[in-house]
């Protein structure tokens, strides 16, 4: 659907057709459909492109009278069009003969071409309704991606993001800069007023696109809009770019730092003027420079994009006939209308719909997953029509395991790095021996850039030492386009050993082969993912993780862990590694240089590299600090730490039993309230994939050639058509006269244009409640896991608003009954 | 010739007849054909009311004895007043703890002011859902008072005048030209009414139809984002108490203490 609401968007917005001719920017809805509507039904207030059509035709069909030149008749055709008989004979022939004849074919070809225009822009308005809160565009009256992600947002842990197969922009919304001013967009709506709508069409893809352009040169003025895609405002350029260069140019601008791939989405600002024009701003972390930009937009997009009527050289003559281009080319029309071949425009090729935040996540703009998902099924049913089809996981082994327990959050990109861990520095190689795991850990990881780690590799773990430090070896020659993910590999290594005894190998069996490398090459995959190599190499993260952890496992047999085609992965992926790095302006610092500056240098390359170090420290340890952004997610990571903590760590079974059956193992626990049973019969909510319902086009064509059958008094026939005509029913009954036999036989089929009509109004309406349907269907089994959550989440946060806790302490030693207790009995 | 007592029978069948059809006409019960019946229905069941502008039902709308000249200027207002507050209803925040559905986005000012006009919201609530439903009764309203109009235009248009006339202080007579005149410009005015405001009203439903189709589930993740915020805060308390697990655990046994 998603696919259907973009096309039609880019029909919307790149098609040819004119734009001053429909400017109705500056009207709300229903004013603007009032005046489309008086221009179809009255012909009141035609603009000026119909007039010259009109003219154009009159020269083309010669009932030009001689001595009037084509400008004179432009007058001549307005008294027409305005219901002027009189001013139009006397200005047309300057007598009443073959006058009315004249003034009538005027009008009939005014009604024709608007008719025409009316219905294109009609269907493009319905498209504008369906396609407004859905298309990915920025500034719509609303944004359901918008208001689904800020959801996620709060919902959202960090760590979420290894379990997710796709790569989603992170996305956050911010207040705008004190610097950009009210008065800014004040001017900026003053000077686009004189643009409308050509330079909204033009900047809707943001002022970036056209950096990379010729320096501005004026060229308004265009009719067309396939003309006016190619025109420039430069001083809208000028008050656009002045936005842009006010907002934040420093990823330190931004707190908490933005991340790679993060994207800012500061307010939309709506102009007073021109009514339903919006600017919109963003900035977004490119490979650690921040690349702002700003556009515009429609919180309604009113001004659609009718069919082209004027110009359109030159014409086509294999496509367009040999005729129609005659015309075209001689007097400058396109009889009945066109839709041009758009050129390609700068924003397009910049990425277009594609680099708008919430369009980039459409399915025109991110591609199915090529390992799983084909579009080409081979076993389908006949008669049936299938999109795209996915397969179940690859993987054969277990994708993770832990010691003890389900090590919730381990790998910690929710936990954002404290002070301590910043300002960490570690002792030289040679003095390793001193170093020691701080009081919030039981181990302390250790990169050091060096010469060459074990086996050759590109990065090596060494097993925990008696100490409790996990050195990490990352080889000085190591590719800088795969460091980050190098990295991040190691330490999730590292924090699969952390709690384990010093010198465990955590890779020596199958089973724990597998379980470790895939864990720790999903997330090294998820990095080279959000980098775009896996999108050059055609391949998903779970390709890439199994494939890698195949290669680190092969001593346990070939395609040990993924039912994955390693061979060809490593072609692709090399392949694509190299045509990464020619990425223009990518910055990528060597290991040396990132040791060289230390924390800083790791924080450039990326933040949850110390994240990741950060959640080697206990998160419920006294004493120690635990920074996170407040989320759902986040805070649950941390409730659920402290439960693996305490149960881990501390010793929940007292060391206390009761002597005999009755005796209480702690004083006073007869007094303790009664358990309140919060959460104890909760059950946790099915996470299942949505699965699109249904779509049966041919039975719901059946069932509307049954309806028209039906609304006929007929039984189902197929062609349907055969519902409308029976040529039985005249010729068994035949009239007295063959004329009138003839006319009933020629009016059967106007008795059934009433319900025809009827049933052809009725389908758009139930087309639209079926999509809808099944749009409901989904969502609703989609939203189920969260609405259930949510149920849940409500009732256990009841339960515990219900708690009543006591006032005073448990006594350790007291051999008095406590307050509390004589409290209980009394209330007893 | 009738006898006495004949004329007496016949008086006093004549008296019963009159006093039976005063009792009859007195009581309450109601037949088929009677006016007072027709009025009761109409009561009860105002939804389906005739939709003249007499009718006490559409009293409140401006189209009994406004300026005609101002007819065409009111309706197209009201509409487009309506039409632009649904639309920014998209950014009115909803009440998400309503008992029902339709008080979840209850309808704007404008609309409510409109639905009060028309009988089938004369006594109860509107919603924003209700929008096109309350246009378009108001479009069969406006469509009904210029077909009347229509219908009595000659007279209609003298009274026109003479309101004119008495606005104005002038006491002069009417001419049949004026009238002609009048007639002729109310005619054209009806007729192009006529033909432009319902493919109007059907267009701007027609966009509105596929925004609006999206409003409940928009509503709806307002309100899930509402719900999620107060989740996270109680979770945020939740997690400042797991703080302290580690230590609750411990208290929990008396007979010894962890190194700390």
């Amino acid at each position: 659907m998603k696919r259907l609401f973009a096309c039609t968007g880019f029909t919307l917005l790149l098609l040819a057709a004119t734009a001053h001719a429909q400017n109705l920017g500056g009207l709300q809805l229903y004013e603007n459909m009032h005046k489309i509507t008086l221009q179809e039904v009255a012909l009141e207030g035609v603009n000026d492109q119909i007039v010259n059509y009109v003219v154009q035709m009159a020269d083309q069909e010669e009932m030009i009278p001689e001595g009037k030149t084509v400008s004179d008749m432009k007058e001549v055709v307005k008294a027409a069009f305005e219901a002027r008989l009189d001013d139009f004979c006397e200005q047309y022939s300057g007598s009443f003969d073959a006058c009315p004849q004249a003034y009538q074919m005027f009008r009939e070809w005014g009604l024709d071409i608007i008719d025409t225009r009316t219905l294109s822009t009609d269907l493009l308005h319905i498209a504008a309704g369906y396609e407004t809160g859905v298309s990915g565009n920025m500034g719509e009256i609303f944004t359901i991606a918008e208001r689904t992600l800020t959801i996620r947002n709060i919902w959202r842990s960090q760590d979420d993001a290894l379990l997710t197969p796709e790569v989603f922009p992170l996305v956050r919304a911010i207040p705008r800069p004190d610097n950009v001013t009210d008065g800014m967009f004040d001017d900026l709506g003053s000077e686009l007023k004189k643009y409308v709508p050509n330079a909204v069409w033009r900047y809707r893809y943001g002022i970036a696109a056209f950096d990379k352009q010729p320096p501005c040169k004026e060229t308004g003025g265009s009719t067309e809009l396939f003309e006016a895609i190619e025109e420039r405002s430069c001083i809208v350029e000028e008050k656009l770019r002045a936005l842009r260069d006010a907002l934040p140019s420093a990823v330190s601008a931004y707190s908490p730092l933005l991340q790679r791939g993060e994207i800012v989405i500061f307010p939309l600002r709506r102009l007073d003027d021109p009514a339903h024009v919006i600017v919109w701003m963003m900035a977004e972390n490119v490979n650690g420079t921040i690349r702002r930009d700003v556009g515009l937009g429609w919180d309604l997009m009113l001004d659609s994009v009718p069919i082209g009527i004027l110009g359109g050289s030159p014409c086509d003559t294999g496509k367009l006939g040999e005729p129609y281009c005659t015309v075209v080319e001689r007097f400058s029309i396109r009889p009945g209308g066109r839709y041009e071949d758009p050129p390609k425009e700068p924003g397009v090729e910049e990425g277009g719909l594609c680099q708008l935040p919430f369009a980039r996540d459409g399915y025109l703009c991110r591609p199915l997953r090529p390992d799983r998902c084909n579009a080409e099924i081979e076993d389908k049913e006949p008669d049936s029509i299938v999109l795209a089809a996915c397969q179940p996981t690859r993987a054969k082994q277990p994708v993770a395991m832990t010691q003890s327990g389900p090590d919730i959050c381990r790998t910690g990109w929710w936990r954002i790095p404290t002070e301590e861990t910043i300002n960490t520095t570690l002792p030289p190689l040679d003095q390793i021996d001193t170093l020691r795991p701080g009081k919030c850990s039981i181990c302390k990881p250790a990169m050091y850039c060096e010469a060459s780690c074990p086996g050759n590799a590109m990065a090596y773990t060494y097993p925990k030492n008696e100490n409790g430090v996990i050195r990490i070896c990352i080889s000085s020659g190591a590719r800088r386009s795969l460091l980050r993910a190098s990295i991040m590999h190691e330490l999730v290594h590292a924090q699969q050993e952390c709690d384990q005894k010093a010198g465990t190998d955590v890779t020596d069996t199958l089973e724990h082969c597998c379980a470790r490398e895939m864990e720790a090459y999903t997330v090294g995959c998820r990095t080279l993912a959000e980098d775009g190599i896996l999108e050059f190499a055609g391949m998903s993260m779970e390709e890439c993780a199994g494939s890698q952890a195949n290669i680190s496992c092969q001593e346990f047999g070939a395609n040990a862990c993924a039912n994955v085609d390693t061979a060809a992965f490593i072609d692709r992926f090399g392949k694509a590694v190299e045509k990464w790095e020619q990425t223009p302006g990518l910055q990528l610092p060597t290991c040396s240089e990132i040791s060289n500056l230390g924390v800083s240098g790791v924080m450039n390359l990326d933040s949850r590299i110390l994240s990741m170090v950060e959640a080697m420290n206990g998160a419920c340890t006294p004493g120690c600090q635990t920074k996170y952004q407040n989320t759902i997610g986040n805070n649950l990571c941390y409730i659920g730490q402290c439960i693996e903590q305490s149960i881990e760590q501390s010793r929940v079974i007292p060391g206390r039993m009761a002597l005999v059956v009755g005796d209480e193992s702690f004083p006073w626990d007869s007094c303790a309230a009664n358990d309140s049973q919060a959460g104890g019969l909760i059950t946790l909510p099915a996470i299942s994939p949505p699965l699109a319902p249904a779509y049966n086009p041919r039975l719901l064509v059946e069932s509307l050639d049954r309806a028209l059958c039906q609304l006929n008094g007929l039984p189902a026939l197929t062609p349907p058509v055969r519902c409308q005509f029976d040529y039985q029913r005249r010729l068994s009954i035949p009239t007295s006269d063959y004329v009138s036999t003839a006319l009933s036989f020629a009016s059967q089929i106007e008795e059934n244009e009433t319900p025809t009509a009827s049933l052809q109004r009725m389908t758009q309406g139930i087309a639209t409640r079926i999509g809808t349907s099944m749009l409901t269907r989904y969502l609703s089994w989609a939203s189920m896991a969260l609405s259930d959550t949510l149920r849940t989440g409500n009732r256990l946060l009841n339960s515990m608003e219900k708690t009543e806790f006591p006032r005073t302490t448990c006594p350790r030693t007291a051999t008095e009954k406590p307050d509390f207790c004589s409290a209980s009995s009394s209330s007893d | 010739m009738l006898s006495r007592p004949r004329i007496v029978g016949l008086f006093v069948f004549l008296m019963l007849a009159a006093l039976g059809a005063g009792f009859i006409t007195h009581s309450k019960k109601l037949t088929a054909t009677s006016v007072d019946l027709l009025m009761q229905r109409q009561k009860d069941n105002s939804i389906l009311t005739p939709c003249s502008r007499f009718e006490e039902s559409y009293m409140q709308l401006p189209f009994r004895d406004g300026n005609f000249a101002e007819w065409p200027k009111f309706y197209h207002a009201t509409a487009a007043a309506i039409i632009e507050e649904h639309i920014q209803s998209f950014s009115r925040a909803p009440k998400c703890a309503a008992a029902t559905g339709n008080d979840v986005l209850p309808a704007g000012p404008k609309l409510k002011e409109l639905a009060q006009k028309l009988p089938s919201w004369k006594n109860a609530s509107v919603s924003q859902w209700e929008t096109s439903s309350v246009l378009l009764e108001f479009l069969r309203a406006y469509e009904c008072a210029l077909k009347e109009r229509l219908y009595f235009l000659h007279p209609e248009a003298v009274k026109e005048i003479e309101k004119m006339r008495a606005s104005e202080g002038s006491t002069e007579d009417i001419t049949l030209g004026e009238v002609v005149m009048e007639v002729s410009q109310e005619d054209r005015t009806i007729a192009k009414e006529l033909a432009t405001a319902r493919p109007t009203l059907n267009r701007s439903l027609a966009v509105l139809a596929g925004v609006s189709r999206l409003l409940p589930l928009h509503t709806e993740l307002q309100c899930i984002e509402r719900a999620s915020l107060d989740i996270r805060n109680a979770l945020a308390l939740g997690a400042e108490a797991g703080a302290c697990l580690p230590r609750i655990w411990n208290a929990k046994d008396p007979l010894r203490d962890l190194p700390q």
